[in-house]
């Protein structure tokens, strides 16, 4: 295994951060806590394990990403825009109308993305057509990596297709649930509780591993290890919190779906300085 | 020509596709199998076949997946469970981003008969001719319906192909070639058009001869290719004639054209 640039993983996160507050602020709404929270996992994935070229946005055999939680465009875009898909400026268009950066990825207007989504719950199911096609193909050496949020689990196309990965074995597949306990209505355990995660996978044929979705060596661990596991679906449950990084956004509901203000906008970039 | 069930031309097509060298394209099925004739399919080509079980959400994601993934996928099951159950699916994960998924739905509108009410799906057409990129084809017998199967093979983007489960009679020569968004004068008449898709279609030239009885001569034109915009007939529409709008589910009175 290659050893990971941590430091350089760590200020692509920053700059990220600073990336969704902006562009939610200009935007004037947006979903800046499940952006927040999956920052150090895209951030390790398109700053390090993943294999993919943006210059080359269809590369045959690049790595694929699936943002089955959908809502969390902004931390996708800001890896995009990061590591040079388009240029930083684009993202303040985000939500505008023409923009290529829709509220929700749309495959046929940004390249990068792989497939649109935002209703929630269908992001494995593409994700596991895509891990078919590549099999289909021969193609062994990408991986299909698959984001889910927590709040998500609760749809149940997303244990359809669970079964079916395992079913079929897809080990070109790797999921990652972005597990920050908090959902729109409140946190998960009350809206409707989710239950034991790992074991709910585990039970559903799944190898499982969990990690702190924070802690960027652990996460390139856990990828780089999930990438090479053979013989099965795959699927890393990251403990992580939402609204990380913005101390009066951090592990609160009212955060999922509200932009900043230009007041607050300019103290989350002061709290996130270099 | 013995009378067929249009659902009898998707299994049979599909593997002449495959045979003529269709590479790309797969097939999956939601535990409806044998129902929908895709398990000859399955005899022929195992390897290009999928079952999701009783979960057609995730057939029809996992279909725009595989379309994504540059494979033409046929995904089958009733007409109730594809347009109905799946139709989130059909229209975040298929119609939205422009996907090459062909729905192929069995067992449409009444033709599902004595299963009831809960699974005879008379509002399919409705749910997908309003989504976005969506063509929807309504076969009106088993070489219309092979055709069909052909056409949404062939074009690019997402299709509904809907078929019937009982036998129908054979309104068109064996091998007749069809057109993406044309429709076809069965039958001339000058003063009423009769223009139906689907079982109506033959339905439509029983009422024309009951029509002949009565000293009206109807003109019948087989719209089973549906798709945006409106089918063109060769030929078609009785001049200062009335036209009647027949299909498998209900019966409208469409406005007096000419």
């Amino acid at each position: 295994m290659t050893q990971p640039d941590l430091a350089h993983l760590a200020h692509l996160s920053q700059a990220m951060r600073r990336d969704i507050v902006e562009m939610i602020h200009a935007a004037g709404s947006g979903h800046p806590g499940g952006s927040l929270s999956a920052v150090e996992i895209l951030a390790t994935l398109y700053g390090s394990v993943m294999r993919h070229d943006p210059a080359d946005p269809r590369l045959p055999d690049r790595d694929r990403f699936v943002l089955s939680k959908g809502h969390a465009a902004p931390v996708l875009y800001a890896a995009l825009a990061e590591t040079g898909y388009f240029p930083r400026e684009e993202l303040l268009t985000l939500r505008k109308l023409g923009s290529r950066l829709q509220g929700h990825p749309d495959m046929r207007k940004l390249p990068g993305i792989e497939v649109s989504t935002g209703s929630l719950g269908q992001g494995l199911a593409l994700a596991n057509g895509m891990a078919l096609a590549l099999r289909l193909d021969g193609t062994v050496e990408p991986t299909v990596f698959c984001l889910l949020g927590d709040g998500e689990l609760q749809e149940g196309s997303v244990w359809e297709a669970a079964m079916a990965s395992a079913h079929y074995g897809l080990d070109n597949l790797v999921a990652i649930v972005d597990l920050n306990g908090l959902q729109i209505d409140g946190p998960t355990c009350e809206v409707m509780d989710l239950g034991n995660v790992p074991e709910k996978f585990a039970a559903f044929g799944w190898t499982v591993m969990t990690c702190d979705g924070h802690a960027v060596a652990e996460l390139h661990d856990a990828l780089t290890r999930a990438k090479a596991h053979v013989g099965g679906p795959i699927v890393i449950v990251a403990r992580t919190m939402k609204g990380r990084g913005v101390s009066f956004m951090e592990n609160l509901c009212d955060w999922h779906g509200k932009a900043p203000n230009a007041d607050e906008c300019a103290r989350a970039l002061v709290e996130l300085a270099e | 020509m013995a009378d067929r069930a249009t659902r009898e031309a998707l299994g049979a097509t599909l593997i002449e596709l495959v045979d003529e060298g269709r590479d790309d394209i797969v097939v999956l099925d939601a535990d409806l199998a044998k129902a929908t004739t895709t398990v000859k399919f399955k005899t022929a080509h195992p390897e290009k076949f999928f079952d999701f079980g009783i979960a057609e959400q995730n057939m029809m994601g996992t279909a725009a997946g595989l379309a994504a993934g540059g494979k033409t996928p046929f995904a089958s099951s009733f007409a109730v469970f594809a347009a109905g159950r799946a139709y989130d699916q059909v229209r975040n994960s298929v119609c939205y981003p422009n996907l090459g998924v062909k729905i192929a739905a069995t067992h449409a509108g009444v033709t599902v008969g004595p299963d009831g009410g809960s699974h005879q799906m008379v509002e399919d057409i409705a749910l997908m001719r309003v989504l976005p990129n969506m063509q929807v084809l309504v076969p009106s017998d088993f070489t219309a319906a092979c055709a069909a199967v052909r056409i949404a093979a062939s074009a690019p983007g997402p299709f509904y192909v809907r078929l019937g489960r009982p036998a129908v009679p054979a309104l068109h020569e064996t091998g007749f070639e069809f057109e993406l968004g044309r429709a076809y004068v069965l039958r001339k008449g000058s003063d009423v058009t009769l223009a139906a898709c689907g079982i109506m279609v033959s339905r439509a030239l029983q009422a024309a001869e009951l029509l002949a009885a009565e000293g009206i001569s109807a003109e019948v034109i087989d719209v089973m290719l549906r798709h945006h915009g409106q089918p063109r007939a060769a030929g078609g529409g009785a001049p200062g004639g009335r036209g009647y709008q027949c299909r498998g589910d209900r019966r409208d009175v469409a406005q007096a054209a000419g």
